[in-house]
């Protein structure tokens, strides 16, 4: 990794750190590179591109089973919360 | 044996007091204060209320949120930080008469394997000091080893209860992702994170696990329906259960881990448990698989932290742009400033689909891996870690967390079991079962834990501080 792609990272992140004594991380991120292309089995799974990647261990019935919907739209209808907006159709104001 | 049962029985005997016990505990707790186990300890003592666990001292790990105790996360940026709740876990335990001895150490914000990274000094190993205590829940591993309370609450994002547990020979257990409520719990990678329990026994860990496995509405990604585990049936050795070992494991381990794992498997194979050989591909690929997903959720779960509001508060005002760089350089630790530098390489523009991509099917790869495997067998086994707990400040070795990174990421229940002999370095098997079949985790657990104790009743060789 260059020395201005590290400090674009730092930048980012809102961090100073010295780049000597990165080195290891560099080596990381190239060994990770090199995996992740030379890995043929990317192409063997369909990925949707609606799900969100970072829950993807969870199903949705699972993530919607442990949610009363019916209650949190009862109890959104009294603050005029989003999910209010979401049954009456529509994001107006 | 459970300790947990034996001390509530001496109470209410009235063998011993509450206050007696508790004592106890904090006295061990301060003998060993060179260990560094904690980072804050509560030592004002006051009944408890009634319930499965009254009067049972137990310690937190230091990113579970108590009310009114400092909770740090082992880092500068959060070290004057006092929440105003209870993490659920925690205040489940508390109904249950459970009484806080301590807030344990741990490596920063969870970033560890081997309890190195604090802010406040490492974790010192209690069977041999000049070695690590494994990570990141560093601290409550060596407080239930070293005697200094009954249980300890950890979490464990990669491995971080089961090998702090292996490397100092006590019990770990990580339930199904999504059975015990994260509320309260600092968020290091969410989709990963789970609460864990450390003990001194199985039977411990199951009591522990049925009272914070209840229902939590303020997690939205917890299951409705309980996989509370039978007690009474962990006793019962009847039924056949077929266990899978994982065959490939053994090239990657030292000869110590190599011997006690050979020997365990004899053991249950002697006591009539069917064991079959397999073997799971994309173990290596589990570890980078892990690293993406947990860096780049820990990016935005620690974009939080900016120093206003907790931190050194060391830098003059000026410019609130100059303010944030300066805290939070001066704030994180190394490790944790690595990660999240990492984790931003690879959210930043062309890395994400390639990276993520990569990660994620890695991932859906080791679900197909391990649904195979449970085809086969209701358990899968495998050493906990390749090797003994390595001496502290010692070059990292890629292949420690092998074996705990890849159900990590499938998020299946899983708990490490000593199985060392007195006169070596601990070593323990890791028990794997199927998502929300605790129950058979644990049978498998006690069974292998009883066989061990009757090998130290015949031979007065073994050791398993129960």
């Amino acid at each position: 990794m260059k020395k201005c792609e590290f400090e674009r990272l730092c930048s980012l992140l809102r961090i100073e750190v010295p780049f000597e004594e990165y080195s290891s991380f560099s080596n990381y991120v190239s060994e990770l590179s090199k995996n992740a292309d030379s890995l043929s089995l990317i192409q063997s799974f369909h990925i949707s591109k609606n799900k969100p990647l970072l829950f993807s261990s969870l199903r949705e019935d699972e993530v919607f089973s442990s949610v009363d919907k019916e209650s949190v739209l009862s109890s959104s209808k009294s603050s005029n919360g989003a999910f209010f907006r979401l049954k009456e159709g529509g994001n107006k104001p | 044996m459970s300790k947990i049962e034996l001390i509530k029985k001496a109470i209410q005997t009235k063998k011993v007091s509450e206050k007696e016990v508790f004592n106890y505990y904090l006295e061990n707790a301060l003998k060993t204060k060179n260990l560094n186990a904690f980072i804050s300890m509560c030592d004002n003592f006051s009944e408890s209320d009634e319930g499965i666990l009254k009067g049972i001292p137990f310690a937190i790990k230091d990113n579970l949120s108590t009310k009114a105790i400092k909770t740090t996360c082992a880092s500068a940026i959060l070290k004057d930080y006092t929440p105003f709740f209870d993490a659920f876990c925690v205040s489940a335990l508390k109904k249950e008469g459970g009484i806080i001895i301590g807030k344990t150490n741990m490596d920063e914000f969870g970033m560890g394997s081997r309890g190195e990274n604090s802010f406040f000094g490492p974790v010192k190993n209690p069977l041999d000091q000049a070695r690590c205590s494994g990570g990141s829940s560093s601290g409550s591993a060596v407080s239930v080893s070293s005697d200094s309370s009954v249980f300890a609450l950890g979490s464990d994002t990669g491995g971080s209860v089961r090998l702090p547990a292996s490397y100092c020979s006590c019990v770990g257990f990580v339930p199904t992702y999504s059975s015990v409520s994260r509320y309260g719990l600092i968020a290091y990678a969410s989709s990963l994170d789970r609460v864990g329990i450390l003990s001194a026994s199985v039977r411990d860990s199951a009591i522990v696990y049925n009272i914070i496995s209840r229902y939590d509405p303020k997690d939205m990604t917890l299951n409705k329906t309980s996989n509370s585990v039978s007690l009474s049936s962990l006793e019962n050795n009847s039924g056949e259960i077929k266990v899978a070992f994982l065959e490939s494991s053994l090239s990657l381990c030292d000869e110590d881990v190599i011997k006690n794992t050979k020997n365990a498997l004899n053991l249950l194979s002697s006591f009539g448990v069917k064991i079959v050989p397999i073997n799971i591909n994309f173990m290596k690929e589990a570890l980078f698989a892990y690293s993406i997903i947990a860096y780049t959720e820990a990016v935005s779960n620690l974009l939080r932290y900016d120093g206003l509001r907790y931190g050194k508060n060391s830098a003059e005002p000026s410019f609130i742009d100059t303010y944030y760089i300066n805290e939070r350089s001066l704030s994180f630790g190394k490790e944790v400033k690595k990660r999240l530098l990492f984790g931003t390489q690879i959210l930043s523009g062309g890395n994400y689909e390639k990276y993520l991509s990569y990660a994620i099917n890695v991932k859906n790869h080791l679900e197909k891996e391990l649904e195979k495997a449970f085809a086969e067998a209701d358990i899968i086994i495998c050493p906990t870690a390749s090797s003994v707990a390595p001496l502290l400040q010692s070059e990292k070795n890629d292949k420690e967390d092998i074996f705990t990174c890849f159900s990590s990421l499938t998020g299946n229940p899983s708990i490490s079991v000593p199985t060392n002999p007195s006169d070596s370095l601990p070593t323990a098997l890791q028990i794997i079962g199927k998502k929300n079949d605790e129950q058979s985790v644990f049978k498998v657990a006690s069974l292998l834990e009883k066989i061990l104790g009757e090998c130290e009743k015949e031979e007065n060789k073994w050791i398993l501080n129960l």
